[in-house]
């Protein structure tokens, strides 16, 4: 936990000043010279005014931060701090500190009575997700530097950080439709698509899983749930949600920035991807979103304690009519072998296609809840001998290259490869 | 290894021209505050003064490199000063004698450094060794002058400490792009900031100065000594010479010069008239300020003071230390076994030439001077070989004795038991009257005393008569000829000078059979709170008187002014009462006669003011709480002006919503619309849907009554009121 700064703290200057005031204080008692009094006074004098002082320097002093909507994990983002001096005085040795992406201090200087300065600086978006920017401290040790004094001012500068994407090109594992814009706009009708519809009466040959219960409480009639007819979506991405760790390129970040890389391939090649996400108490679907709307989505997603297998079931049904299921999930402990591919087979059993992209952990980055390298092979050794297309993507390692891994793979005599 | 990497390490070097040339002046301001006070020959002045300068240059042309050669050359630079300095020092006689040689070591040391100051640290070490530079010159700086060096300095500190106060290069990011836009003027306000920061400064400075307890320091045990010019005493057979005296007028009466006070030689003639400077004659460094005798006269003619017995006697040098002994068997004439005492050692720096006597603090018992021929007479006044000239110090140890109205009480009534060895019973001299003296005196001095039941308040009742019932005035004329001037004094003018005054308490206590003698000096002067040495100057040359009690000694009492006591000095104490008296002081100098007569006036208007206030306070309370509450009255009018009309309607919802959203990081610009202020709402993530909901319906309903030209109905009104009620609901949560 960062040690809170104090909003007034001495500086080894005025150790100094007092220190040399006392040894002249004791030479003028011993020789008897007024003036070793005197030049005592003014410095203990210059330490209590200079110690009072930069509280007025700070005094009426706005801040404001620009800051853009919306950037890429990784990428630069140009961040303007505003600040001015609205008050009819001078304020001097002003330093803003901004921990907005990622903290760095500037000096503002002297701001003369009705002053204004900004300040532009590019700053790399390390942390994926909403951002604030945070307050932005201001601090003050004018005029003589003795003691420091410090002030925190809100300056909302809201920033999405979207996952990173990498170009792929077209997919091994995804067939090219006709065209882009039937993967992504067409008219919704009726039938086993995942999407949410509406409600009708109930009619012989509906599942029981179907039915709406609050709807039927009200009407007094069994209503059943009517879904949207998948046509195009046949790509489901599936993303583990169960933990993250780290403070910048995390594993869920790298986790959301290939699936953000898969869909928007995807869609290049004229599929439609529905995103599948475990959220903390049901399954969160996205399936209508462009693919803005998915990288927001994407950059907003945040760890929910519920595994892919904790999830399995669920997402098995939210799986009707996708033609590939990529599950992407990190090698924590929880996704072992024994209890990933269990799952898997639960979501191979709606009769997709299940294309699997563990994200090897680093144990030294991600900590004792990280899968061993070894039991990690063990991992995706089991996963290719159940069956499923694997693509291991080992820290270090291009996405583009993990996924062409796969050809490789494929031509292993050993038949380790699916 | 990259040697410059090695050298310098990771701090870069300091490239502020301003920051170095402010470091320059400074150190040029303190070189310049040591030569004003002789601490350095003028070799070493001249080339500390171009040099410093010139290295300065040179280490900002080689700030970034790693300047091997200079170092060595620095180093030897350095040793060689050592050097001479030593060479020099081991001739010193004493501390003062070694002050030009340390301060030429000094100025060597800030000269040679100058020349390798690459980063903003060793910057301040200049600073600090400018700092060290004007300690020294304060230190042996005896006058008021050293402000003009050190206000600049003080000035020039505070801008370094200004400018090295901004981050170093490297400690903050360097910004892609800066804009300064300029929307408003203020032009003098960087000349208000100073002037404040100035004052702000000033008052610390002034509170802490004040404020520091003036101990008594370390005994120095070999005070200083220096000889100024030397004019010897032609033939000195231990006689006094007054050589600032004016020759006689036609009646044989000397008469005072500005420079020369009369009481110095061998008579004190009570005819003498005149006014003296105000020239600093001295400069005393002491704990405390007293009397500085001089002189001690025995016999009164009515007219004039002489001593009976003008013989002395040399003083015994002490080789070990250079200094001078009064013989045993004076010092016990003048100093009792009896009281207490407490030692005062006094240096005097001559700055008006003075007669050849020595001044110091009762009863001096060694003494430092620069001759080992001094003389000294039965009444322990110390006589020179020569005239004591501007630039002479001298040292004075003295044995002031301590009294206390009990002691006096006790050894004045015999009830004190005698010591072995102890002081034996005073010569008939000092009871000495002349023998014309009319009998009044003697009679005035016995209704004076006619309550008083010991010699010691015998002697406090002449006092406090003499103070009540005389004056002290110079523009007294001349006694006419033939008159005893003491019963002149008494019974006709009871104005005149301390002579007059002084004298007349000497002869009214020998009335009395109290054995006293006339003493002449200077008066304690005033001590300047800045220099902290005391300023004597010509005008407070002085007579009092000497009352002697038997074992324990000659004890001093001034009917004019008092006599301050030594044991004042001995205990911490702080400089408040002096300063302000100082400052006063200076104000009274300055301030013209027709404004002093003005402000005596207004401040005596000010008192009767406040006089007729306290006694008729009912009066004075009512009119005040009156005031008090109509200014109130008159406050909350203009505020409520100020604020304007309370907002109704939508408009109070709204500005509702706005208070409630201020300290949730919503505080609405004056130029922004409800709109712009909803959009600003939405964007936050952090409030909720249900809070920008609500917002929503206010600012519509606002906008509606405000801009659409019809007014909402009731039902909207209260909805809109409601939803302001939810939004301050859920904030506060």
């Amino acid at each position: 936990m960062p040690r809170r700064r104090r909003a007034f703290r001495l500086r080894k200057r005025a150790a100094a000043l007092m220190g040399g005031a006392v040894v002249l204080f004791l030479l003028g008692t011993n020789v008897q010279a007024g003036w070793l009094f005197v030049l005592s006074a003014l410095l203990l004098g210059t330490v209590i005014a200079g110690a009072m002082l930069p509280g007025r320097m700070l005094r009426g002093i706005r801040i404001e931060r620009r800051a853009p909507a919306e950037v890429h994990q990784g990428d630069e983002a140009y961040v303007e701090l505003v600040v001015s001096n609205p008050t009819r005085r001078l304020r001097a040795g002003i330093v803003a500190d901004d921990p907005m992406f990622s903290p760095a201090s500037f000096e503002v200087g002297t701001l003369r009575p009705g002053e204004r300065v900004e300040l532009g600086a590019v700053r790399v978006a390390e942390r994926r997700g909403p951002q604030e920017g945070g307050t932005v401290t201001l601090r003050s040790a004018a005029p003589f530097g003795v003691a420091e004094r410090r002030r925190s001012a809100p300056a909302p500068a809201p920033c999405l950080v979207l996952p990173k994407v990498w170009p792929l090109g077209a997919l091994a594992f995804v067939d090219a439709a006709a065209t882009t814009e039937r993967a992504l706009h067409s008219a919704p009708r009726r039938g086993g698509g995942p999407e949410f519809l509406g409600v009708r009466e109930y009619r012989s040959g509906d599942s029981m899983r179907h039915v709406h219960w609050p709807s039927t409480a009200r009407t007094g009639t069994v209503m059943v749930r009517e879904f949207e007819e998948e046509r195009t979506r046949r790509i489901a991405i599936v993303v583990d949600t169960v933990a993250d760790a780290g403070d910048a390129w995390t594993p869920l970040d790298a986790c959301c920035a290939a699936a953000a890389s898969i869909a928007l391939a995807a869609a290049a090649d004229g599929q439609g991807a529905r995103l599948l996400v475990p959220g903390e108490h049901e399954v969160e679907v996205a399936a209508h979103e462009d693919g803005r709307a998915l990288l927001r989505r994407l950059g907003r997603l945040a760890p929910s304690g519920r595994s892919l297998a904790d999830a399995a079931p669920e997402l098995a049904d939210a799986l009707r009519g996708a033609e590939t299921v990529v599950a992407i999930a990190p090698t924590w402990r929880a996704n072992a072998g024994p209890t990933l591919v269990p799952a898997l087979v639960t979501l191979a059993a709606s009769g997709a296609r299940v294309v699997v992209i563990p994200v090897v952990l680093d144990p030294e980055a991600a900590g004792r809840f990280a899968l061993p390298p070894a039991e990690a092979d063990a991992l995706v050794a089991d996963l290719r001998r159940t069956g499923f297309a694997t693509y291991p993507w080992r820290p270090g390692e291009e996405l583009a290259d993990a996924l062409a891994g796969r050809a490789a793979a494929a031509l292993d005599p050993a038949g380790v490869a699916p | 290894m990259n040697l410059r990497a090695f050298r310098r390490g990771k701090v870069p070097p300091e490239d502020s021209v301003p920051m170095r040339v402010v470091v320059a002046l400074a150190v040029e301001v303190s070189i310049l505050a040591v030569i004003a006070q002789g601490a350095v020959d003028a070799t070493t002045a001249v080339a500390a003064l171009v040099l410093a300068p010139v290295g300065y240059v040179f280490s900002y042309r080689m700030r970034a490199r790693s300047n091997v050669t200079t170092k060595v050359l620095l180093a030897i630079g350095m040793m060689a000063a050592f050097a001479q300095f030593l060479q020099t020092v081991q001739y010193a006689a004493n501390v003062d004698q070694a002050r030009v040689p340390l301060g030429s070591l000094f100025l060597w040391v800030q000269v040679l450094h100058a020349f390798d100051v690459p980063r903003r640290r060793d910057l301040g070490f200049s600073m600090a060794s400018s700092l060290i530079l004007m300690a020294e010159a304060g230190a042996i700086s005896l006058s008021t002058s050293y402000l003009l060096f050190l206000l600049p300095w003080s000035v020039l500190a505070g801008l370094w400490l200004a400018l090295s106060s901004r981050p170093k290069a490297g400690a903050v990011s360097e910004p892609v792009a800066t804009r300064r836009v300029r929307t408003g003027t203020a032009p003098l306000a960087a000349v208000r900031t100073f002037a404040f920061t100035g004052a702000a400064v000033l008052c610390a400075t002034a509170v802490a100065f004040l404020s520091m307890p003036r101990v008594p320091g370390t005994p120095i045990h070999a005070p200083p000594f220096a000889l100024g010019r030397a004019r010897p005493v032609e033939g000195f057979d231990g006689g006094v010479e007054n050589p600032g005296l004016p020759a006689a007028a036609p009646d044989g009466v000397v008469d005072f010069a500005p420079d020369a006070y009369p009481g110095f030689g061998d008579v004190v003639d009570l005819r003498a008239r005149g006014r003296l400077s105000d020239a600093i004659a001295f400069r005393v460094r002491a704990t405390q300020a007293t009397l500085w005798r001089a002189q001690a006269f025995d016999t009164y003619d009515g007219v004039t003071w002489t001593m009976d017995d003008d013989r002395t006697r040399p003083m015994q040098p002490q080789d070990e230390t250079g200094s001078s002994v009064m013989p045993p068997e004076l010092f016990r004439r003048n100093f009792g076994f009896t009281a207490p005492s407490v030692a005062l050692t006094q240096t005097f720096y001559v700055d008006t030439p003075q007669p050849n006597v020595l001044f110091a603090a009762a009863v001096p018992a060694q003494v430092y001077f620069p001759a080992s021929t001094l003389a000294v007479d039965r009444y322990g006044s110390i006589r020179a070989p020569f005239l004591l000239d501007e630039g002479l110090v001298y040292s004075v140890v003295s044995q002031v004795p301590v009294t206390t109205p009990e002691l006096l009480r006790a050894v004045s009534s015999g009830a004190y038991p005698s010591a072995p060895g102890a002081q034996p019973r005073v010569s008939e001299r000092y009871l000495q009257l002349p023998a014309a003296l009319p009998s009044r005196v003697g009679d005035l001095a016995r209704r004076i005393t006619a309550g008083a039941t010991s010699e010691y308040d015998r002697v406090i009742a002449i006092q406090s008569w003499l103070r009540a019932n005389t004056a002290y005035d110079l523009d007294v004329p001349r006694d006419p000829a033939g008159v005893d001037a003491v019963d002149h004094f008494l019974f006709e003018t009871r104005r005149g000078f301390c002579e007059q005054i002084a004298s007349s308490m000497a002869v009214l206590l020998r009335t009395l059979g109290i054995p006293t003698r006339l003493v002449t000096g200077y008066g304690p002067g005033a001590r300047n709170p800045l220099t902290g040495y005391v300023e004597v100057r010509q005008s407070d040359a002085h007579a009092w008187v000497e009352v002697f009690y038997p074992l324990v000694g000659w004890v001093p009492y001034d009917p004019t002014f008092g006599v301050p006591s030594v044991a004042d000095g001995q205990g911490p104490r702080f400089i408040t009462g002096e300063a302000l008296a100082a400052f006063g002081r200076l104000v009274a100098s300055i301030t013209p006669a027709p404004v002093k007569r003005a402000v005596t006036a207004i401040a005596g208007l000010v008192r009767d003011a406040g006089t007729a206030l306290v006694d008729g306070w009912p009066l004075t309370v009512g009119v005040l709480a009156a005031g008090g509450l109509a200014a109130l009255a008159v406050r909350r009018r203009r505020r409520r002006r100020a604020r304007g009309p309370r907002p109704t309607g939508a408009a109070a919802a709204f500005a509702s919503v706005v208070t409630a959203l201020g300290p949730a990081g919503h505080r609405r610009d004056e130029t922004e619309t409800p709109s712009e202020f909803l959009r600003a709402l939405s964007s936050d993530p952090g409030l909720g849907d249900e809070v920008v909901r609500a917002a929503e319906l206010v600012v519509r309903t606002f906008e509606r009554e405000r801009f659409s030209g019809h007014a909402p109905t009731t039902e909207e009104l209260a909805e809109a009121d409601a939803a302001a009620g939810r939004v301050r609901e859920l904030v506060r949560r």
